[in-house]
């Protein structure tokens, strides 16, 4: 690093600058890192520098962009396509044909229009789901159409996610969950699967209805906002925020079975068969994850043990001689609390003890 | 802008300098051609999907201009970067499908598709949820190519003249273009009264 440089830098300045980045970049900020010993001597002798680039290392976290995952289906068949065409060069023209770099003339047509003008336009009617589904061996048995390419999003656990669909949908997952659609959507039908829990903002279409499978249960916007949530094993919750959904489930041998819902209303599945148990939701308690609270209402071990895993990245094994009772329910409120503070508040007085060792809790007697 | 096949000088194809992976496809590799493909389709699409919004359009983009290449490699001249080649090629050819190479410079120029991802595991409470919002609305309300330049530093983390190329403009513009964008987003958040500082540091310092 060229230590004179830096004299008149501000964080901006810093944030930009090549020598700053690379320290960022290296990743290694412990005290062992050539880099980092570099900077942090120099900034002992220029203390008034401390601040800015503080500053600079805050903004160098933030400036991440969303990504579009383009997975290795599209590229394998973007190749086969581009083999073929290549393969097709004795009949002139074909690079012409799509897009017409070469040749402007033959497309004079402007095919879409500017995305804010677009996305003004949607913002009018938004429609807001929770999901929360529960772990599935189901998972995928929907999306098996063979050249049908999928999208894979998983939040990673601890971290929840957001993303913008093609369609201008927004999605906020919820660590350790995962939705999957197909890489292009069908111009009659938006189809797409949920395992665990997540927040949508369907982008209304008339012609092409928003369609949600979870397990055996299937949501479909229909107005303009609602929620769903579905609990670990077979049970689903859809509880709708604003606006109208249609809830319902198609599962073989079972009689078809289906609810409408509207604001404030939600429909609980239990198993094939039953028909939907429909109440209303306190918004607080079903929307508490994205605003980072950990909420339990009378969750039982499974329940308590797939949200605390996912929340904070924690595998949880259970000691063979402690025998847990699964209706051993938690009922509780947690923000910002580490994960021993939660644990115990479920073992209180004595129920069991645990022990945490990097990224493994285990529960024993 | 210098582009490489109209430099002029087919010069050695061993000098260290240029891009080996496009050598060896410029003399007919089919291997290499495939290579580089699969190497820098994932970032060239995902860079003509900011551009232009349409994922067909993109991908039909993307294939022309490999169809393209393929097509003209014996023309073409070295580079010392295929990356950067490709993304300056295909960054022109939808701006043209778009609207024409004269629009470009016009306040028709598409928007840029940036969206700033903040980490949400930083986000604490409403307050910073709130902040984060803020941030991302002002950053979503830069101009396009303040937006784009910016992208490409942090996002591709190309330096500046690596930007001016793709840009297709001198490097200087860039250094004003990435400057005006933070400063401009300092001012939008000055109207809520929010210092950018102030706002990292609500955002960012972990609370308890």
């Amino acid at each position: 690093m060229d230590r004179h440089k830096y004299f008149s830098f501000k964080a901006v300045d810093f944030l930009l600058d090549e020598d700053f980045r690379r320290w960022m970049a290296s990743g290694d900020h412990s005290g062992d890192s050539i880099l980092t010993k570099q900077w942090e001597a120099w900034l002992l002798a220029n203390p008034h520098k401390r601040e800015e680039v503080e500053k600079a290392r805050k903004l160098f976290r933030i400036m991440k962009f969303r990504n579009e995952i383009i997975d290795a289906g599209t590229v394998d068949r973007e190749w086969a396509k581009l083999q073929e065409s290549i393969g097709n060069f004795g009949s002139r023209g074909t690079a012409d044909t799509l897009c017409a770099d070469n040749d402007p003339g033959t497309h004079t047509i402007r095919r879409f229009s500017p995305f804010s003008q677009w996305r003004a336009g949607i913002a009018a009617a938004v429609a807001a789901i929770i999901i929360l589904a529960g772990s599935g061996y189901y998972y995928f048995k929907e999306i098996k159409a063979p050249y049908e390419a999928i999208t894979e999003h998983t939040a990673p656990k601890g971290q929840r996610l957001t993303l913008q669909l093609e369609d201008g949908t927004r999605v906020l997952l919820n660590a350790g969950s995962t939705i999957s659609y197909p890489r292009n959507f069908k111009p009659e039908r938006r189809e797409l699967t949920l395992h665990g829990e997540a927040f949508f903002e369907v982008a209304p279409n008339p012609r092409s209805p928003f369609v949600i499978t979870s397990g055996d249960v299937t949501t479909e916007v229909i107005g303009t906002s609602f929620g769903i949530t579905a609990y670990p094993q077979k049970q689903v919750d859809v509880a709708v925020v604003t606006g109208k959904v249609k809830v319902y489930t198609d599962t073989e041998g079972s009689a078809p079975n289906e609810v409408f819902l509207t604001p404030n209303q939600m429909a609980t599945f239990k198993e094939a068969g039953k028909p939907f148990l429909v109440s209303d939701f306190d918004r607080n308690k079903q929307l508490a994850w994205m605003s980072g609270v950990l909420y339990f209402d009378k969750a039982d071990f499974p329940q308590v043990r797939t949200k605390l895993e996912n929340w904070y990245g924690v595998t949880i094994v259970v000691d063979h001689g402690l025998e847990l009772d699964d209706n051993l329910l938690l009922t509780g409120k947690y923000q910002d609390q580490p994960l021993e503070y939660v644990l115990d508040a479920y073992r209180y007085p004595d129920r069991f003890r645990y022990q945490i060792r990097n990224d493994t809790v285990t529960i024993f007697r | 802008m210098k582009e490489p096949e109209k430099a002029g000088f087919l010069t050695a194809a061993s000098d260290a300098a240029y891009d080996a992976l496009w050598e060896s496809f410029r003399q007919g590799d089919t291997e290499a051609f495939e290579d580089m493909f699969r190497q820098y389709y994932p970032v060239l699409l995902n860079y003509g999907m900011r551009i232009t919004r349409n994922e067909a359009e993109a991908k039909d983009c993307v294939q022309s201009l490999f169809l393209q290449i393929w097509e003209r490699r014996q023309f073409l001249g070295p580079t010392t970067s295929a990356r950067n080649y490709l993304l300056a090629s295909l960054r022109r050819s939808i701006l043209k499908k778009i609207g024409g190479i004269r629009q470009v410079y016009t306040e028709d120029f598409p928007d840029f598709q940036a969206e700033l991802s903040i980490e949400t595991k930083l986000i604490q409470s409403q307050v910073e949820a709130e902040n984060a919002r803020l941030l991302k609305e002002a950053f979503d309300k830069l101009p396009a190519r303040q937006k784009e330049a910016i992208f490409l530093r942090f996002y591709e983390d190309q330096d500046f003249d690596e930007i001016a190329r793709i840009m297709n403009i001198s490097t200087r513009a860039v250094y004003k273009l990435i400057y005006k964008g933070l400063d401009n987003l300092q001012s939008q958040l000055g109207k809520n009264n929010i210092d950018l500082a102030y706002l990292l540091v609500l955002l960012l310092i972990p609370v308890g």
